[in-house]
């Protein structure tokens, strides 16, 4: 018990605790894969006296990969911090927005729609962007329209935290029976790369993937960081919230606005995984206790963390197939989870 | 010093441990030194043309993503999707490696030289760092895998050939491929024997007055029937003279009632390859399907579903078992 | 008396004596309301014998139903296709509504769903599995895998329920039950997709009953049988302990016995109906809350009335399938989604916030 006391004064222990930890998997990552690469190796390349090969497996290939999967990480669980305290409830993660869902339907939307018509193919070519840029875009919008769907629905004076969730659920559902349906009419090839894509996959990340993603999420999260006393108060229950002082419509509407935000972005980016939202918040609760001012930055970690790790099992568990990042999240993490739980 | 942060977070822990301790077996063995001289003894004698080994190289290639020039006449083709390391197969090719090549090993069409090579499994989907492993000396991609262009190149001189304004199967792609890396004399070769073998096929069905009538080319599955229409049957339909069915024209499935109120006099079956459910016998077994005119009249013909994609060896093979029909 | 919060909120008065009087002056309401429920449900049923691809008027219909004679092709296809098609919408239906019932009442959660508790996901696993590994097996086969799929699924329910007994809120149950659900469907994704069934399972996913034959039918019935009686067994200590659990164990109920057979009926009646028709949402979810808007709260009409409108629902869905958008079938999970979805909004709307 004073072990706790003293943990919790000292607490920035558990930030650079997992910090730690993430950068210790980075470096054990940067040496795993298909290519053999000894640490001397890699320390070479990074000094700037690597060999072409060594340089291009390094920059090229893992350090993107790995750069991105944090990023995700760390977007989608603050965006499920953010749910969670919104909504008062902790069932709920960042699909509940409906965001994965749309983006998922965007996505087999445009795959069905360039396979069989060219013509839809070649306006997609004039924008410029492969059919993976593409893929983005059409997650993006999918994403926000089906945000601002279960948003309208749930409005009414005002969005209470249970409709929220139940609004969610249905629309979810509605979203996910079109998916399949869409799904069902496409050839294999396609259904498979929809599938994937749908399951959550880092496997085409490049350093535009990491650039495009990356002033997004400094941006959001830094916004995000000052509003959490906000979202402590939020937590506390509506009446509580407005007599301290807030404006809760307001705050609650701009944050659900960063969440989708956040979510839209780490969707178009890896698919459809949605767990670590759902997870990553849980654990950090756990370690750190339910003050944002610290809850926040330590989600986003053990998010980053929780990522990095599935998706170094997803991609070398296997080999050479690769298993999809958001299946193996959920499959390391749902266990995890229920432990965590039944430990209360 | 904090128990409760190494409690709660020592599955993690010991997951670190275990990864770096297993940092070897990240190393996948997909290339062994004595299939490297079976590939290159094959692609040496199968694409032989007497003393012009090298002429037309080096080439510059325009293809989907610019420009690329092959210095060599590659030896290590190394293909990004399974149809493309098919064409190269079907071109007498063995490829150095291929994604997905489990694909190509559920068609007995391929069963020779998938077993007398060893042919670099790159993965499902592709797995850049096998491919930096394979160390090719020709990329190929098709437009449809997404594989990233940027990072193939980066290891090797990278085509990407665009599939899309094709009108017919799989002509257009291989005739492409073929001439990207000036395998002239094998397109030739194959497209002679593809277009007597039609021939072929016409008169056989015109004599046995199968031609003219009205068939449909299905899949059977666990929970329904594929129906195969568009580019995947222009041959059988344009070209061999089958009759279509209007309505069914742009189906992508088909059920037992359907099939019973439309009632093609010839129908073409294949089980789906990949799942053997033994859907074929249990539709079969329908007292609906026997109603059916073409099973009355014994044209129901089972067939391996090869016939039905954008293989070139597959669809040579269509044409065969199209001309060895027995009404 | 003790007030306490019933399932939808509201308070009641639990007095076992007036509950009892209440119930038998109340038993005629009910009663006609499942009645009205089996009128419609047979009228659907003559539509859906009516409607498919092959053309027939409603005369012939009647006639292939009761003239059967097997070398018209018609009657053929309403005997081999449609009636077992029919029938085995109806009892899907009834399978998933009854099996959502006994949930709701058994977790005091109005929420809870075979689907959103990972019942339906571990039937699911368990096909998967079976197609990845040994794709040709028969009815009987299929259907007990995906019994034990079910089961595992029911039974990591239970086991989290037990082993936390005193923080146990249904919060943390549906919670638990969204993880497993996450986790096996999860599981057979990745199957799925490794192992090249992935296809096949989509229409698993999707969910339907075309295609279903009679074999498949004799297989259901023992199981489906079987869930409703332990069901009506059980039906007054679920009504029991679907208001209020101190209640329930004071007036004798042996509440791990009930919860065992209710875990049991759960597992016949959610293994039958995901192993004939796949994944369908919803009916598990809504039909227990129409239900008790309809006929009461009393689990001695829940559960046949569950049964009634849960066939309907889906026998209703089943026909709209084929009329959408012929000749081509729309999946059943897309309809009962469009259907449900709107009905579980309207309910949400109307809370209080």
């Amino acid at each position: 018990m004073r072990v706790v006391y003293a943990l919790r004064r000292k607490s920035w222990i558990m930030p650079v605790g997992v910090l730690v930890l993430i950068v210790a998997v980075f470096l054990v990552s940067l040496h795993l894969g298909a290519v053999r690469l000894s640490m001397k190796e890699v320390w070479q390349a990074f000094s700037g006296n690597g060999s072409p090969k060594t340089d291009m497996v390094l920059y090229e290939l893992r350090l993107p990969r790995m750069l991105l999967s944090l990023m995700i990480g760390a977007c989608l669980s603050v965006a499920g911090t953010i749910m969670q305290a919104v909504t008062r409830n902790d069932i709920a993660d960042p699909g509940i927005l409906g965001i994965t869902s749309g983006a998922g339907l965007g996505v087999v939307v445009l795959i069905l729609l360039t396979s069989e018509d060219t013509k839809a193919l070649d306006t997609v070519r004039q924008w410029g962007t492969d059919s993976v840029g593409a893929s983005s875009v059409a997650a993006f919008v999918g994403g926000a329209i089906a945000a601002l769907l279960i948003y309208a629905l749930a409005w009414k004076r005002g969005i209470a935290p249970t409709r929220l969730l139940i609004v969610g659920v249905a629309v979810n559902a509605v979203l996910g029976a079109a998916i399949i349906v869409i799904q069902l009419l496409m050839d294999k090839g396609d259904f498979m790369r929809a599938a994937i894509w749908l399951s959550g996959s880092i496997w085409s990340a490049n350093w535009s993937a990491v650039l495009a993603l990356l002033p997004w999420i400094v941006l959001l999260l830094a916004v995000i960081y000052f509003k959490a006393r906000i979202l402590n108060v939020l937590r506390l229950g509506d009446e509580l919230a407005q007599s301290a002082g807030l404006s809760v419509e307001k705050e609650r509407r701009h944050l659900l606005l960063m969440a989708a935000a956040l979510t839209g972005a780490a969707v178009a980016a890896g698919g459809g995984i949605a767990f670590v939202g759902l997870l990553a918040p849980h654990i950090a609760r756990k370690l750190v206790g339910p003050k944002h001012e610290l809850l926040l930055p330590v989600s986003a970690l053990i998010g980053a963390l929780l990522l990095q790790l599935s998706d170094i099992v997803g991609k070398h568990a296997l080999a050479p197939s690769e298993i999809p990042v958001g299946l193996v999240v959920a499959i390391l993490g749902a266990p995890y989870f229920i432990f965590l739980l039944l430990r209360k | 010093m904090s128990g409760k942060f190494f409690r709660l977070l020592s599955p993690l822990l010991a997951f670190l441990l275990l990864l770096s301790a297993c940092g070897g077996s990240g190393e996948t063995t997909n290339h062994s030194p004595s299939g490297n001289k079976a590939a290159t003894a094959a692609s040496a004698s199968a694409s032989e043309s007497p003393s012009t080994g090298d002429s037309g190289f080096p080439k510059t290639v325009t293809h989907l993503k610019g420009e690329t020039t092959i210095p060599a006449k590659p030896t290590k083709i190394v293909t990004t999707n399974f149809v493309a390391a098919e064409h190269l197969i079907s071109l007498g090719i063995i490829p150095h490696g291929t994604a997905s090549l489990e694909q190509l090993a559920i068609f007995k069409l391929y069963d020779e030289e998938l077993n007398n090579n060893k042919i670099a499994n790159l993965g499902t989907p592709l797995d850049y760092e096998a491919v930096v492993n394979a160390a090719p000396d020709l990329i190929i991609s098709f437009d449809w895998d997404q594989a990233d262009y940027g990072k193939l190149s980066a290891i090797a001189p990278t085509i990407v050939l665009d599939t899309t304004k094709t009108t017919n199967i799989f002509q257009e792609t291989f005739v492409l491929l073929g001439e990207a890396i000036n395998e002239h004399e094998a397109l030739e070769t194959f497209f002679s024997k593809y277009n007597a073998t039609k021939e072929e096929a016409i008169a056989a069905l015109k004599d046995n007055r199968l031609q003219g009538k009205t068939a449909i080319f299905m899949m059977a599955s666990e929970k329904t029937n594929y129906l195969f229409t568009g580019l995947n049957t222009k041959v059988f339909y344009d070209e061999l003279g089958f009759k279509t069915i209007p309505d069914l024209s742009a189906a992508q499935a088909i059920d037992l009632e359907t099939l019973r109120k439309y009632d093609p006099e010839v129908i073409f079956i294949g089980e789906d390859y990949t799942n053997p459910t033994g859907a074929v016998e249990k539709l079969k077994d329908s007292a609906v399907w026997q109603t059916l005119t073409a099973v009355k009249n014994n044209h129901v013909y089972e067939t391996d579903t090869s016939i039905f994609g954008p293989m070139a060896r597959g669809q040579q093979y269509a044409l065969e078992f199209m001309r060895d029909l027995q009404p | 008396m003790r007030l306490q919060p019933g399932l939808d909120g509201n308070e009641r008065s639990i007095d076992p004596a007036s509950l009892a009087v209440a119930a038998r002056s109340k038993a005629l309401r009910p009663m006609l309301v499942i009645a009205a429920g089996l009128v419609v449900l047979l009228i659907s049923c003559v539509f859906s014998l009516h409607s498919g691809n092959f053309d027939g008027s409603v005369g012939d219909t009647r006639n292939a139903v009761f003239h059967y004679q097997s070398n018209d092709s018609f009657r053929q296809i309403v005997w081999e296709l449609r009636l077992p098609r029919m029938l085995a919408a109806a009892a899907v239906g009834a399978c998933l509504a009854v099996s959502g019932a006994l949930m709701q009442g058994l977790t005091r959660n109005p929420l809870a769903d075979p689907s959103i508790l990972g019942v339906t996901q571990g039937s699911t696993l368990a096909m998967a599995l079976g197609l990845a590994f040994a794709p040709a097996l028969s009815n009987y086969s299929l259907m007990f895998i995906s019994f034990i799929g079910a089961g595992v699924g029911v039974g990591f329910v239970i086991l989290i329920g037990m082993f936390s007994r005193n923080g146990m809120t249904p919060v943390r149950l549906l919670l638990a039950g969204m993880a497993m659900g996450t986790l096996l469907g999860s599981l057979a994704t990745a199957i799925a997709i490794h192992y090249d069934v992935a296809r096949i399972l989509a229409f698993w996913f999707a969910g339907g009953v075309a295609g279903v034959s009679w074999n498949q039918l004799e297989a259901l019935l023992p199981a489906f049988v079987i869930g409703v009686v332990l069901a009506m067994l059980l039906a007054r200590s679920v009504t029991l302990i679907s208001l209020d659990e101190c209640t329930a164990q004071g007036l004798g109920a042996n509440l791990t016995l009930i919860r065992i057979g209710g875990a049991i009926a759960v597992l016949l009646l959610t293994g039958a109906a995901v192993s004939i028709a796949g994944a369908i949402s919803f009916a598990g979810l809504l039909v227990p809350h129409l239900c008790r808007k309809l006929v009461g709260y009393d689990y001695r009409y829940m559960i046949p009335g569950a049964a009634v409108f849960g066939a309907l629902l889906l026998v209703v869905c089943d026909i709209f399938t084929r009329m959408i958008y012929p000749p081509y079938e729309t999946p059943v999970s897309v309809l009962t989604a469009i259907v449900g979805a709107p009905v579980l909004l309207y309910i949400a709307r109307r809370q209080r916030s």
